[in-house]
């Protein structure tokens, strides 16, 4: 049995999800990709406000032509609770906007240094608040070569809090 | 999550350091698809019409490049289908969003940076 194993040629590519936590700003991440494929685009996932990077994924999942990167948001999923405010929700959803946004360039460079990304083909996609913190990330010029907002604001002026 | 506007220092300040609008140019070239249901309660459709607006002149040279679509059937969520009706427009949005991502990620151009 164990030989017949052993002859049995493996599948061409195998899908892997993998945990990682991009230092040092410690952004959790899920990484998706299929082992044993030749490089691919890879595409960067922001959830919205009070979600996850793995409830994300079930919402919006992308198939295996690209590597995907589902990251926690600051203050969200496995990350530690933004320090309270007195002046409430509204300024948690500034923090955490301008906290991820700064991080993307972060992740960007983790994907460019993994042997499954086409570092010249990455993508950058956010629902809601992860959206919003994608527009404004872009503003800082990553380097991202397409982006998609879902039910984004942007502007702090347009969330409700 | 109520509607008061913000209208203090706290708001002005948050505002003049998010506002995408303000920045729309440092933006291009990069392919941007914005995604928007017509019924969202929380963010209102017209905010990315508004985004929408203001980037166009900044993509006159590749207008293929930003594409704006609203679905009149969506709100807010993109995962809890109430409906037949629903669930077929927010399988729609997810395949828009595969497709922009095939588009222009699979093919290199002058513009990719």
């Amino acid at each position: 049995m164990a030989q017949h194993l052993v002859n049995t040629p493996l599948p061409e590519s195998t899908p892997v999800a993998e945990r990682h936590v991009v230092e040092p700003q410690g952004i959790p991440l899920l990484l998706r990709y299929e082992k044993g494929a030749a490089r691919r685009p890879a595409v960067i996932m922001l959830h919205g406000w009070g979600g996850s990077k793995e409830r994300f994924q079930k919402s919006l999942p992308l198939d295996e032509r690209f590597v995907t990167a589902y990251v926690d948001l600051p203050g969200h999923g496995e990350r530690p609770p933004l320090d309270e405010q007195p002046d409430g929700v509204r300024k948690l959803v500034g923090e955490a906007v301008q906290r991820m946004a700064g991080e993307v360039a972060a992740v960007v460079d983790f994907l460019r240094g993994r042997r499954e990304v086409d570092g010249e083909r990455i993508g950058l996609c956010g629902w809601s608040l992860g959206g919003f913190a994608a527009l404004l990330a872009l503003t800082e010029r990553p380097a991202v070569q397409a982006a998609v907002a879902i039910a984004a604001p942007h502007s702090a002026r347009l969330v409700h809090g | 999550m109520g509607d008061r506007p913000w209208d203090d220092a706290l708001s002005q300040q948050l505002d003049l350091t998010t506002d995408v609008s303000r920045r729309g140019a440092s933006i291009f070239p990069v392919a941007l698809l914005i995604l928007h249901g017509q019924l969202d309660p929380d963010v209102p459709a017209a905010s990315a019409e508004a985004l929408h607006a203001v980037l166009l002149p900044h993509y006159a040279a590749c207008p293929e490049r930003l594409q704006l679509k609203v679905y009149p059937a969506l709100a807010h969520t993109i995962s809890r289908p109430e409906s037949a009706e629903i669930a077929a427009a927010q399988e729609a949005l997810r395949q828009d969003v595969s497709a922009w991502f095939s588009r222009f990620l699979a093919v290199s151009s002058e513009h990719n940076r």
